[in-house]
Protein backbone atom coordinates (compact mmCIF):
# COMPACT_ATOMS: atom_id res chain seq x y z
CA UNK A 1 0.00 0.00 0.00
CA UNK A 2 1.30 3.45 -1.04
CA UNK A 3 0.24 6.72 1.14
CA UNK A 4 0.20 10.13 -0.23
CA UNK A 5 1.67 12.80 2.32
CA UNK A 6 -0.43 15.77 2.61
CA UNK A 7 0.87 19.25 0.71
CA UNK A 8 0.75 22.40 1.98
CA UNK A 9 -2.99 24.15 0.76
CA UNK A 10 -1.67 27.38 -0.11
CA UNK A 11 -3.20 30.13 1.55
CA UNK A 12 -6.16 32.22 -0.28
CA UNK A 13 -5.39 34.76 -2.00
CA UNK A 14 -7.62 37.24 0.70
CA UNK A 15 -6.61 37.06 4.37
CA UNK A 16 -9.37 39.13 6.06
CA UNK A 17 -10.23 39.85 9.79
CA UNK A 18 -13.01 38.05 9.89
CA UNK A 19 -11.70 34.90 8.88
CA UNK A 20 -10.34 31.41 10.20
CA UNK A 21 -7.00 33.64 10.56
CA UNK A 22 -8.38 36.55 12.14
CA UNK A 23 -10.73 36.58 14.67
CA UNK A 24 -12.18 33.33 14.94
CA UNK A 25 -14.24 33.39 18.24
CA UNK A 26 -16.95 35.78 16.84
CA UNK A 27 -18.11 33.18 14.89
CA UNK A 28 -20.13 32.07 18.04
CA UNK A 29 -21.76 35.61 19.03
CA UNK A 30 -20.94 37.92 15.64
CA UNK A 31 -23.38 38.74 13.34
CA UNK A 32 -22.48 41.02 10.46
CA UNK A 33 -24.20 44.10 10.12
CA UNK A 34 -24.05 46.70 6.98
CA UNK A 35 -23.04 50.04 8.30
CA UNK A 36 -21.26 50.24 11.62
CA UNK A 37 -20.49 53.94 12.72
CA UNK A 38 -16.43 54.39 13.53
CA UNK A 39 -16.18 54.83 17.44
CA UNK A 40 -13.80 57.69 17.07
CA UNK A 41 -11.82 59.99 14.54
CA UNK A 42 -8.93 58.89 13.79
CA UNK A 43 -9.02 55.49 15.92
CA UNK A 44 -7.21 52.63 14.71
CA UNK A 45 -7.90 49.52 15.34
CA UNK A 46 -5.17 46.32 15.35
CA UNK A 47 -6.93 42.73 14.51
CA UNK A 48 -4.25 40.06 14.90
CA UNK A 49 -4.11 37.26 12.23
CA UNK A 50 -2.11 34.24 12.31
CA UNK A 51 -0.80 32.93 9.08
CA UNK A 52 0.59 29.48 8.72
CA UNK A 53 2.74 29.78 5.97
CA UNK A 54 4.08 33.21 3.81
CA UNK A 55 2.07 35.16 2.07
CA UNK A 56 2.13 38.21 -0.47
CA UNK A 57 0.92 41.36 1.18
CA UNK A 58 -0.44 43.06 -2.35
CA UNK A 59 -3.19 44.95 -1.63
CA UNK A 60 -5.41 46.22 1.15
CA UNK A 61 -8.82 46.02 1.36
CA UNK A 62 -11.81 47.05 3.24
CA UNK A 63 -15.62 46.44 2.39
CA UNK A 64 -17.19 49.53 2.91
CA UNK A 65 -21.45 50.61 3.88
CA UNK A 66 -23.76 53.07 2.71
CA UNK A 67 -21.72 55.85 3.94
CA UNK A 68 -18.21 55.98 3.03
CA UNK A 69 -17.10 59.82 4.56
CA UNK A 70 -13.67 60.40 5.35
CA UNK A 71 -10.08 59.01 4.49
CA UNK A 72 -8.83 55.71 6.00
CA UNK A 73 -5.46 54.05 6.21
CA UNK A 74 -4.77 50.08 6.37
CA UNK A 75 -1.66 47.87 7.11
CA UNK A 76 -0.15 45.16 8.01
CA UNK A 77 2.64 45.56 11.66
CA UNK A 78 4.48 42.53 13.05
CA UNK A 79 4.03 41.11 15.94
CA UNK A 80 6.45 43.35 17.90
CA UNK A 81 4.29 46.19 16.30
CA UNK A 82 6.33 47.60 13.44
CA UNK A 83 4.22 48.43 10.30
CA UNK A 84 5.60 46.42 6.92
CA UNK A 85 3.42 48.10 4.92
CA UNK A 86 0.77 50.96 4.88
CA UNK A 87 -1.40 52.41 2.23
CA UNK A 88 -1.33 55.78 3.53
CA UNK A 89 -4.57 57.72 4.12
CA UNK A 90 -6.63 57.34 1.20
CA UNK A 91 -10.40 58.83 0.48
CA UNK A 92 -12.68 56.03 0.99
CA UNK A 93 -14.45 55.15 -2.63
CA UNK A 94 -17.06 52.95 -3.70
CA UNK A 95 -20.37 52.23 -1.44
CA UNK A 96 -21.56 48.98 -0.43
CA UNK A 97 -18.78 47.62 -2.08
CA UNK A 98 -15.19 46.61 -1.30
CA UNK A 99 -12.37 48.83 -1.84
CA UNK A 100 -8.57 47.84 -2.61
CA UNK A 101 -5.91 50.15 -1.54
CA UNK A 102 -2.96 49.48 -3.10
CA UNK A 103 0.82 48.78 -0.92
CA UNK A 104 4.39 48.51 -1.42
CA UNK A 105 4.21 44.57 -1.88
CA UNK A 106 6.14 42.92 1.42
CA UNK A 107 6.30 38.91 1.59
CA UNK A 108 5.80 37.78 5.42
CA UNK A 109 6.52 34.62 6.41
CA UNK A 110 4.52 32.36 8.73
CA UNK A 111 3.26 33.91 12.26
CA UNK A 112 1.62 36.62 14.22
CA UNK A 113 0.32 39.65 12.08
CA UNK A 114 -2.00 42.48 12.76
CA UNK A 115 -3.76 44.09 10.39
CA UNK A 116 -4.17 47.70 11.08
CA UNK A 117 -7.03 50.51 9.86
CA UNK A 118 -7.81 54.02 10.81
CA UNK A 119 -11.05 55.94 9.58
CA UNK A 120 -10.82 59.64 9.79
CA UNK A 121 -14.79 60.41 10.62
CA UNK A 122 -17.34 58.50 12.78
CA UNK A 123 -19.54 59.61 10.01
CA UNK A 124 -18.46 56.97 7.78
CA UNK A 125 -19.65 53.08 7.75
CA UNK A 126 -18.38 49.58 7.45
CA UNK A 127 -18.98 46.50 7.08
CA UNK A 128 -18.85 44.52 10.20
CA UNK A 129 -18.87 42.06 12.61
CA UNK A 130 -21.00 42.65 15.83
CA UNK A 131 -19.25 41.23 18.78
CA UNK A 132 -18.37 42.07 22.34
CA UNK A 133 -15.84 44.05 23.94
CA UNK A 134 -15.32 40.90 25.93
CA UNK A 135 -14.43 38.83 22.91
CA UNK A 136 -12.24 41.37 21.14
CA UNK A 137 -10.18 41.27 23.92
CA UNK A 138 -9.76 38.07 23.98
CA UNK A 139 -9.22 37.78 20.13
CA UNK A 140 -6.37 40.14 21.03
CA UNK A 141 -7.79 43.07 19.11
CA UNK A 142 -6.01 46.39 20.34
CA UNK A 143 -7.08 50.71 19.51
CA UNK A 144 -4.94 53.40 19.64
CA UNK A 145 -6.40 57.38 19.24
CA UNK A 146 -4.02 58.67 16.64
CA UNK A 147 -3.99 62.42 15.97
CA UNK A 148 -4.22 62.01 12.44
CA UNK A 149 -5.44 59.53 9.27
CA UNK A 150 -2.02 57.56 8.61
CA UNK A 151 -1.02 54.51 10.30
CA UNK A 152 2.19 54.99 12.68
CA UNK A 153 5.18 53.42 11.88
CA UNK A 154 4.98 51.52 15.36
CA UNK A 155 1.61 50.79 16.86
CA UNK A 156 0.95 51.29 20.49
CA UNK A 157 -2.19 49.58 21.19
CA UNK A 158 -4.10 49.87 23.96
CA UNK A 159 -7.63 47.76 24.86
CA UNK A 160 -10.19 47.62 22.66
CA UNK A 161 -13.89 49.26 23.88
CA UNK A 162 -15.31 48.61 20.18
CA UNK A 163 -17.74 45.96 20.60
CA UNK A 164 -17.25 44.50 16.49
CA UNK A 165 -14.38 44.04 13.72
CA UNK A 166 -14.69 45.41 10.79
CA UNK A 167 -14.26 43.52 7.95
CA UNK A 168 -10.63 44.00 5.86
CA UNK A 169 -7.80 43.02 5.59
CA UNK A 170 -5.13 42.28 2.31
CA UNK A 171 -5.07 40.24 -1.04
CA UNK A 172 -2.18 38.24 -2.19
CA UNK A 173 -3.14 39.25 -5.88
CA UNK A 174 -2.55 42.89 -7.80
CA UNK A 175 -5.92 41.90 -9.41
CA UNK A 176 -7.97 39.77 -7.88
CA UNK B 1 7.92 3.65 20.43
CA UNK B 2 7.92 5.04 17.02
CA UNK B 3 5.01 7.80 15.76
CA UNK B 4 4.04 7.93 12.05
CA UNK B 5 4.02 11.38 10.86
CA UNK B 6 1.45 14.05 11.15
CA UNK B 7 -1.78 13.06 9.69
CA UNK B 8 -4.36 15.44 8.40
CA UNK B 9 -8.31 15.15 9.14
CA UNK B 10 -9.13 13.08 6.15
CA UNK B 11 -10.77 14.59 3.40
CA UNK B 12 -14.80 14.61 2.70
CA UNK B 13 -16.66 13.13 0.57
CA UNK B 14 -17.92 16.42 -0.89
CA UNK B 15 -16.26 19.41 -1.62
CA UNK B 16 -18.31 22.90 -2.27
CA UNK B 17 -18.17 26.27 -0.52
CA UNK B 18 -19.19 25.25 2.70
CA UNK B 19 -16.45 22.88 3.04
CA UNK B 20 -13.29 24.04 5.19
CA UNK B 21 -10.87 23.86 1.73
CA UNK B 22 -13.33 26.47 0.51
CA UNK B 23 -14.45 29.26 2.71
CA UNK B 24 -16.39 27.51 5.13
CA UNK B 25 -14.60 28.75 8.34
CA UNK B 26 -14.75 32.58 6.77
CA UNK B 27 -17.92 32.72 6.41
CA UNK B 28 -18.65 31.33 10.08
CA UNK B 29 -16.46 33.71 11.41
CA UNK B 30 -17.95 36.40 9.26
CA UNK B 31 -21.51 35.95 10.73
CA UNK B 32 -22.83 34.10 7.64
CA UNK B 33 -23.71 30.21 8.72
CA UNK B 34 -27.23 29.88 7.38
CA UNK B 35 -29.15 28.81 4.43
CA UNK B 36 -31.85 30.20 3.07
CA UNK B 37 -34.40 27.79 1.52
CA UNK B 38 -34.35 29.62 -1.85
CA UNK B 39 -32.67 31.72 -3.97
CA UNK B 40 -33.96 33.09 -7.37
CA UNK B 41 -30.72 33.14 -9.79
CA UNK B 42 -30.08 35.87 -12.47
CA UNK B 43 -29.59 34.91 -15.94
CA UNK B 44 -26.72 34.14 -17.53
CA UNK B 45 -24.79 34.92 -13.95
CA UNK B 46 -21.91 32.92 -12.80
CA UNK B 47 -20.39 33.22 -9.42
CA UNK B 48 -16.48 31.76 -8.51
CA UNK B 49 -16.02 30.52 -4.96
CA UNK B 50 -12.39 30.00 -4.26
CA UNK B 51 -10.60 26.99 -2.66
CA UNK B 52 -7.69 24.99 -2.12
CA UNK B 53 -5.88 21.25 -1.17
CA UNK B 54 -3.31 19.80 0.50
CA UNK B 55 -4.21 16.04 -0.96
CA UNK B 56 -5.38 14.93 -4.40
CA UNK B 57 -8.84 15.11 -5.04
CA UNK B 58 -11.10 13.48 -7.36
CA UNK B 59 -13.95 14.77 -8.81
CA UNK B 60 -16.61 12.06 -9.75
CA UNK B 61 -19.83 13.61 -9.47
CA UNK B 62 -21.16 17.15 -9.65
CA UNK B 63 -23.91 18.20 -8.06
CA UNK B 64 -26.29 21.30 -6.84
CA UNK B 65 -29.39 21.86 -5.05
CA UNK B 66 -32.27 22.99 -6.41
CA UNK B 67 -35.33 25.21 -4.48
CA UNK B 68 -38.81 25.14 -5.41
CA UNK B 69 -38.45 27.04 -8.86
CA UNK B 70 -36.98 24.79 -10.94
CA UNK B 71 -36.13 25.96 -14.78
CA UNK B 72 -33.68 26.50 -17.19
CA UNK B 73 -30.18 25.05 -17.11
CA UNK B 74 -27.26 24.72 -14.80
CA UNK B 75 -23.63 24.37 -15.56
CA UNK B 76 -21.11 23.63 -12.64
CA UNK B 77 -17.49 23.09 -12.59
CA UNK B 78 -13.60 23.87 -11.58
CA UNK B 79 -11.31 26.24 -12.91
CA UNK B 80 -7.67 26.96 -12.39
CA UNK B 81 -6.34 29.73 -10.22
CA UNK B 82 -5.83 31.71 -13.09
CA UNK B 83 -9.43 31.39 -14.50
CA UNK B 84 -8.21 30.44 -17.62
CA UNK B 85 -8.60 26.59 -18.27
CA UNK B 86 -12.11 25.14 -17.07
CA UNK B 87 -10.82 21.76 -15.53
CA UNK B 88 -14.11 19.98 -15.41
CA UNK B 89 -17.86 20.39 -15.97
CA UNK B 90 -20.94 19.09 -16.29
CA UNK B 91 -21.84 21.14 -19.38
CA UNK B 92 -24.98 22.41 -19.71
CA UNK B 93 -27.82 20.87 -18.00
CA UNK B 94 -31.16 20.80 -17.49
CA UNK B 95 -32.46 21.84 -14.24
CA UNK B 96 -35.15 18.85 -12.77
CA UNK B 97 -35.47 17.89 -9.42
CA UNK B 98 -37.82 20.36 -7.57
CA UNK B 99 -36.07 21.12 -3.61
CA UNK B 100 -33.99 18.27 -4.27
CA UNK B 101 -30.04 17.39 -5.12
CA UNK B 102 -29.00 16.94 -8.80
CA UNK B 103 -26.34 15.20 -9.39
CA UNK B 104 -24.05 14.91 -13.09
CA UNK B 105 -21.65 11.77 -13.43
CA UNK B 106 -18.63 13.46 -14.92
CA UNK B 107 -15.33 11.88 -16.65
CA UNK B 108 -12.88 11.38 -13.02
CA UNK B 109 -10.79 14.42 -12.97
CA UNK B 110 -8.05 14.44 -10.50
CA UNK B 111 -7.31 18.12 -8.87
CA UNK B 112 -3.30 18.50 -7.55
CA UNK B 113 -3.17 19.14 -4.21
CA UNK B 114 -0.87 22.68 -3.41
CA UNK B 115 -2.91 24.73 -5.36
CA UNK B 116 -5.85 27.02 -5.68
CA UNK B 117 -9.04 26.45 -7.89
CA UNK B 118 -12.24 28.25 -8.28
CA UNK B 119 -15.62 26.36 -8.02
CA UNK B 120 -18.06 27.78 -10.44
CA UNK B 121 -21.67 27.66 -11.10
CA UNK B 122 -23.64 29.42 -13.70
CA UNK B 123 -27.69 29.32 -14.78
CA UNK B 124 -29.08 30.61 -17.88
CA UNK B 125 -32.37 30.73 -16.22
CA UNK B 126 -33.70 34.19 -14.49
CA UNK B 127 -36.53 32.20 -12.57
CA UNK B 128 -34.31 29.05 -11.70
CA UNK B 129 -33.80 28.69 -7.72
CA UNK B 130 -30.94 27.29 -5.55
CA UNK B 131 -30.80 26.50 -2.04
CA UNK B 132 -27.84 28.19 -0.19
CA UNK B 133 -26.94 31.20 1.86
CA UNK B 134 -28.01 34.48 0.21
CA UNK B 135 -28.70 37.55 2.53
CA UNK B 136 -28.91 41.21 0.08
CA UNK B 137 -25.68 43.45 -0.07
CA UNK B 138 -24.58 42.50 3.07
CA UNK B 139 -23.11 38.87 2.51
CA UNK B 140 -21.89 40.26 -1.12
CA UNK B 141 -19.21 42.52 0.96
CA UNK B 142 -18.48 39.51 2.36
CA UNK B 143 -18.07 37.07 0.23
CA UNK B 144 -16.17 39.89 -1.67
CA UNK B 145 -13.89 40.90 0.93
CA UNK B 146 -12.71 36.84 1.27
CA UNK B 147 -11.92 36.26 -2.80
CA UNK B 148 -15.45 35.16 -3.95
CA UNK B 149 -16.39 36.44 -7.61
CA UNK B 150 -18.91 36.77 -10.28
CA UNK B 151 -19.37 37.07 -13.82
CA UNK B 152 -22.39 38.83 -15.35
CA UNK B 153 -23.51 37.59 -18.76
CA UNK B 154 -21.02 34.81 -18.60
CA UNK B 155 -23.20 31.80 -20.08
CA UNK B 156 -21.97 30.89 -23.12
CA UNK B 157 -24.13 27.24 -23.75
CA UNK B 158 -23.00 27.08 -20.47
CA UNK B 159 -19.75 27.88 -18.22
CA UNK B 160 -17.59 29.81 -19.84
CA UNK B 161 -13.91 28.56 -21.08
CA UNK B 162 -11.84 30.78 -19.65
CA UNK B 163 -13.51 33.10 -16.65
CA UNK B 164 -13.95 36.86 -16.87
CA UNK B 165 -13.96 38.04 -12.78
CA UNK B 166 -16.29 40.76 -11.14
CA UNK B 167 -16.54 41.50 -7.75
CA UNK B 168 -18.36 38.63 -5.55
CA UNK B 169 -21.93 38.35 -5.13
CA UNK B 170 -24.50 37.57 -2.51
CA UNK B 171 -25.62 34.31 -3.55
CA UNK B 172 -24.08 30.99 -2.73
CA UNK B 173 -25.64 28.29 -3.85
CA UNK B 174 -24.98 24.76 -1.97
CA UNK B 175 -23.08 22.91 -4.96
CA UNK B 176 -19.79 21.35 -5.35
CA UNK B 177 -18.58 17.92 -6.56
CA UNK B 178 -17.75 14.48 -4.65
CA UNK B 179 -15.08 12.06 -4.82
CA UNK B 180 -17.53 9.23 -4.53
CA UNK B 181 -18.64 7.25 -7.37
CA UNK B 182 -21.93 7.28 -5.93
CA UNK B 183 -23.98 10.00 -3.89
Amino acid sequence: MTYIDAAAAPLPLHIVSTSRYGAVVNMFHGDLVNGAAWPANNRALYVPVRLPMAALVARMLLANAGNITGNVDLGVYDEAGTRLTSAGSTARSGVNTVQYLDVTHVQIGPGVYYLGIVASSTVGTFNAIVTTVAINRIEGVLAEDLGATTLPATMTGVTVTQAYVPVFGFTQSATL
Amino acid sequence: MSYSGPVTFPDANALTPFSPESIMYDLMCGGEFQFSNSMTWTANRAVYIPFSLSRPRRVAQIFWVNAATVAGNTDVGVYDEAGTSKLVSTGSTANSGASAIQIVNVTDYILSPGARYWLAIASDSGTHTYYGEVNAVTIARTTDALGCKSQTSAWSSGLPASATFAAGHEQLPLFGFASLATI
